[in-house]
């Protein structure tokens, strides 16, 4: 086993260069670059925009240079950890990313907590009594869920936060704690908060993990063994837990390579409209008035953690379900 | 103006004998959390903070209470505009919401026999937040090391008189608080250029200058290059003279950024040593701070809004929330002002320069222009758009400008199919093909393309010029809409791309961003060639016909003429010249801007305009506003 996940991990450097490499051919692609979109933000409001200065600007930030030089320089200093200077912020990009990296873990986390947990208990329920009353009424549920786009949700959630609670709109924080150190209140007050951007992702992962586990729990319920072990008078959740259910539950150890990424670009469109301070954001304005270091940063974090992430699958597949082989 | 301009200075000096007078009989008062500072030490007593002459300010309403946090929100870095126009101060500064520079920074201004060296006096003992002085140093370290540094320019953006006729513009020092401005020709936009655009020309040098190559040896700067983790020291410059992303860098204006983005809440702390006064001897400003949360969400903001929680703003709120807005005022303590709009047209840029010569020359056929404008139905378009609130006419000026001469921009408005079919006719696309639709002169059919981006002035452009279109295509004009990305759009029509472009045109003190009525650069998208003509003196573009040339020679007149009268009717004349051509095309205009104010906030302009140029919500003067119940 350690032979082979240090294999993987050699295999991770090549590709992530490949990755690197593509990721920034396609930043490169869109015509223009950050300072088109800076003279367009100066033309709309109808300023003479110096030429002058144009020039002035894209030579201060190495714009002028071809895009293989650029590339070098960016993943040169790269692979030493230093990301670059966001042009729009101003700031070294580590510490843009840095800031916002922490929260960004804590809500994709209790996401992710609350997705597992409302979709294998409602799956393992609806596999369980197929076709009862309940089981109509989850999967209803569960497909609306799917179908609803989670802007919407999460407008609707935020409105009646605002209405019924009054709780304040957008943000993870109130205003008076927005920029004070933590404390216990400060926690408080981001619980009250962090329930909508949860409830908002979640539902739209809950619904198809929901169909998954209730299928392959199905499955695995008609098979020979679990029938010979209800016969024989194993107790119920015995006979549910101890083998069905470890099987059934593959798909989700597979899909963890997926979530880690999702870990960092959220779901931007909801993290937008609720303005969470999380990275989602701060990645979709980059790519808008692209910021190329601050974009390729985050791209290059995201290919990071996929490669990590489906390697931590197969591992963890593996030591779940001892037929998988490492060969 | 000239003579004018003794006088107002005679007047001012008088006041400010007055005023010290009066100052010097009682000291001044200062803000508790300021008073507590001075006891404590830490601050020196608010009489040597304060400069000789102070600006003295009768607020909008009433004196005001010390105290109480003022709530805004922005949408980012790029949103800085919406910083800028309220907290930075500069040489001169607007009248409450009127186009009147008044001395601001400037205690007063005179200018030489034939108006090409103007003489700037400071207020004597003013000083940045600090508590370091202000003198005419600052002012030539500005124009030094940022405005003739091809390093740094970048940072010296709307720098409207940098050069005129041609010639680059001095700033000479006469004395510690005394400037010369030398122009390569008289020039007449100094006051109100400084108003709009001043606060650019305000650098603190004994800060700055730690991070300039021409004050600071090379590996010293080196070090801080690589502290700061940026790539060479012009952009570690660009940084450190960021008014609201750098909290270290000392300023002039009310509130000095405490803690700034990319936090998730701009914070701003008083100014102690803020260097206006009211009439009654209290320091500005009245409010201790103001905190601006990054809210990425148009959408969000104006739900925040809705909630209470801001205060007063109006960038990023839209006349298509107003039922949002107007449901939440009464519960949550706030109301809705009307301030009017300036820019809000759905207008459309009709090409004069032209790429394809067939194109152009129906573009420059006023008959032309003429049918396509009666075949538009704006009352219809009016009800659509804006339940019927909206205004029409062409942009050419708008009521308040001095420019604006009463009538301007009513040609060619009455919808009319029967006078558009024949103005067409007329225009050489009488012949149709199979479809009915017309063809060019050479036989093709005629299509129309107009280029714009989705943006809001209370409606959407897209469904604007959708109907355009269909009003179009009725007197047989194929027309297509095309969306583009915002940057693309830019760049398309500037580089003269299009056939008609659509976007908003501004209307009020154009004569201190010219592209909209004269084309003096490529963004004059309804004659990017010719504009960048003349922008280049010549070298690129397209030498214009003899309309056009003749409005750039206007307004080259119209900079270096003083004269009021003689001012007003240089202004007028290119305004005329777009009632009569209507090159761009109006539609509806929106009514006016919703400004959301908390009910308990004093001393607001009831009467706004909403327009950048007089720098947005700031001409309400953000630093004499007051809460009733801080």
């Amino acid at each position: 086993m350690a032979t082979y996940i240090v294999r993987r991990v050699f295999y991770m450097i090549p590709t992530l260069l490949v990755i690197s490499f593509l990721s920034f051919l396609i930043m490169q692609a869109p015509p223009g670059d950050f300072l088109t979109s800076y003279i367009a933000e100066l033309s709309a409001s109808g300023e003479q925009v110096d030429l002058e200065l144009v020039e002035s600007l894209r030579a201060t930030y190495g714009l002028d240079e071809p895009w293989y030089v650029q590339y070098w320089l960016w993943i040169s200093r790269f692979v030493r950890g230093d990301f670059g200077t966001s042009f729009e912020w101003n700031v070294p990009v580590r510490e843009l990313i840095g800031q916002r990296l922490a929260l960004t873990i804590f809500i994709s986390m209790l996401t992710l907590l609350f997705t597992w947990i409302v979709a294998l208990a409602i799956g393992v329920y609806s596999a369980v009594y197929q076709y009862s009353i309940g089981d109509y009424i989850v999967t209803t549920i569960g497909f609306l869920g799917l179908a609803t786009p989670n802007f919407m949700l999460a407008l609707i959630l935020m409105y009646i936060a605002f209405q019924v609670f009054g709780i304040s709109v957008g943000g993870l924080f109130s205003p008076d704690y927005t920029n004070a150190p933590w404390t216990w209140g400060k926690f408080v007050d981001l619980m009250k908060h962090v329930w909508i951007p949860v409830i908002v992702i979640g539902t739209a992962g809950t619904a198809s993990l929901i169909r998954v586990m209730r299928a392959n729990l199905l499955d695995e319920l008609k098979k020979p063994y679990v029938v010979t072990a209800q016969a024989k008078g194993v107790p119920a959740w015995r006979a549910l837990f101890k083998y069905p259910f470890r099987v059934a539950i593959n798909p989700f150890l597979s899909t963890i390579g997926w979530l880690l990424p999702a870990l960092i670009s959220g779901d931007i469109i909801v993290s937008v409209v609720l303005s969470l301070q999380t990275t989602g954001p701060l990645y979709y304005r980059a790519l808008l008035s692209q910021d190329m270091f601050l974009a390729g940063g985050l791209l290059m974090l995201l290919a990071i953690l996929t490669v990590i992430g489906t390697l931590l699958s197969d591992i963890l597949l593996a030591w779940v379900d001892p037929r998988v082989r490492y060969e | 103006m000239k003579r004018y301009r003794w006088l107002t200075g005679l007047v001012l000096s008088l006041v400010l004998a007055g005023v010290l007078f009066s100052a010097n009989a009682q000291s001044y008062q200062e803000a508790p959390m300021l008073a507590e500072m001075v006891a404590a030490g830490e601050l020196p007593p608010v009489d040597e903070r304060l400069p000789a002459n102070p600006m003295v300010i009768e607020p909008f309403e009433q004196i005001g209470q010390y105290g109480g946090t003022l709530r805004r929100a922005l949408r980012g870095p790029s949103d800085g505009n919406g910083w800028r126009t309220i907290a930075t101060e500069a040489l001169f500064e607007w009248d409450f919401g009127r186009a009147v520079a008044i001395p601001s920074l400037a205690a007063s201004i005179s200018a030489n026999a034939d108006s090409t060296v103007h003489t700037l006096k400071l207020r004597e003992g003013l000083k940045w937040s600090d508590g370091h002085p202000f003198t005419a140093d600052d002012l030539v370290f500005f124009y030094e090391a940022v405005l003739l540094s091809p390093d740094v320019v970048g940072s010296a953006v709307g720098v409207d008189w940098k050069r005129v006729a041609g010639v680059q513009t001095e700033i000479v020092k006469v004395d510690d608080t005394t400037v010369e401005f030398r122009f390569g020709a008289p020039y007449a936009l100094l006051e109100q250029g400084l108003a709009y655009h001043g606060d650019t020309a305000l650098a603190p040098k004994h800060y700055l200058s730690q991070f300039h190559a021409d004050f600071v040896p090379e590996d010293e700067l080196q070090a801080r290059v690589e502290e700061a983790g940026v790539d060479n020291w012009a952009q570690l410059f660009i940084q450190k003279n960021s008014v609201y992303l750098n909290p270290d860098r000392p300023v002039m204006g009310p509130w000095k950024v405490e803690v700034a983005f990319p936090a998730d809440q701009m914070v701003a702390v008083r100014n102690p040593y803020y260097w206006k006064v009211d009439t009654e001897g209290n320091q500005l400003p009245y409010i201790d701070r103001i905190v601006t949360d990054l809210i990425q969400d148009a959408e969000a903001i104006t739900l925040r809004a809705s909630a209470g929680d801001i205060d007063f703003q109006y960038r990023h709120i839209r006349f298509s929330d107003l039922p949002l807005l107007a449901e939440g005022a009464e519960t949550n303590g706030y109301q809705v002002l009307r301030w009017s709009d300036t820019t809000g047209w759905f207008s459309l840029y009709m090409n004069q320069s032209h790429a394809d010569p067939v194109m152009r020359e129906l573009m420059q056929n006023v008959d032309f222009r003429a049918g396509l404008s009666h075949a538009i139905d704006r009352e219809t378009m009016n009800e659509l758009l804006y339940l019927g609130t909206g205004e029409i006419s062409h942009p050419a000026g708008l009521a308040g400008d001095p420019y604006f001469e009463d009538g301007f921009g009513q040609r060619f408005l009455e919808y009319d199919a029967g006078l558009a079919n024949e103005l067409l006719d007329k225009a050489g696309v009488a012949e149709r093909d199979a479809s009915g639709f017309r063809l060019r002169p050479d036989g093709e059919r005629l299509t129309l393309t107009i280029s714009t981006y989705p943006f809001e002035t209370g409606a959407s452009s897209v469904d604007a010029y959708e109907l355009v279109a269909q009003y179009w295509e009725d007197v047989g004009v194929q027309t297509i809409v095309d969306l583009k990305e915002r940057g693309l759009w830019t760049n398309f029509v500037t580089s003269n791309q299009h056939d008609i472009a659509g976007y908003l045109t501004a209307s009020v003190l154009w004569n201190l961003n010219p592209t909209w009525y004269v084309p003096t650069a490529s963004n004059t998208y309804w004659a990017p060639l010719f504009g960048e003509y003349y922008a280049s003196g010549g070298s690129a573009g397209e030498e214009p016909p003899e309309l056009f040339k003749r409005l750039q020679t206007l307004y080259d007149d119209l900079t270096t003429t003083l004269d009021p009268e003689a001012n007003l009717e240089l202004g007028r004349e290119i305004l005329r010249a777009h009632d009569e051509n209507v090159f761009m095309i109006g539609t509806v205009k929106v009514p006016f801007q919703p400004v959301i104010v908390n009910s308990d906030l004093v001393n607001v302009l009831d009467q706004g305009v909403a327009d950048f140029r007089l720098r947005h919500e700031g001409q309400s003067k953000f630093y004499q506003l007051s809460f009733q119940n801080p």
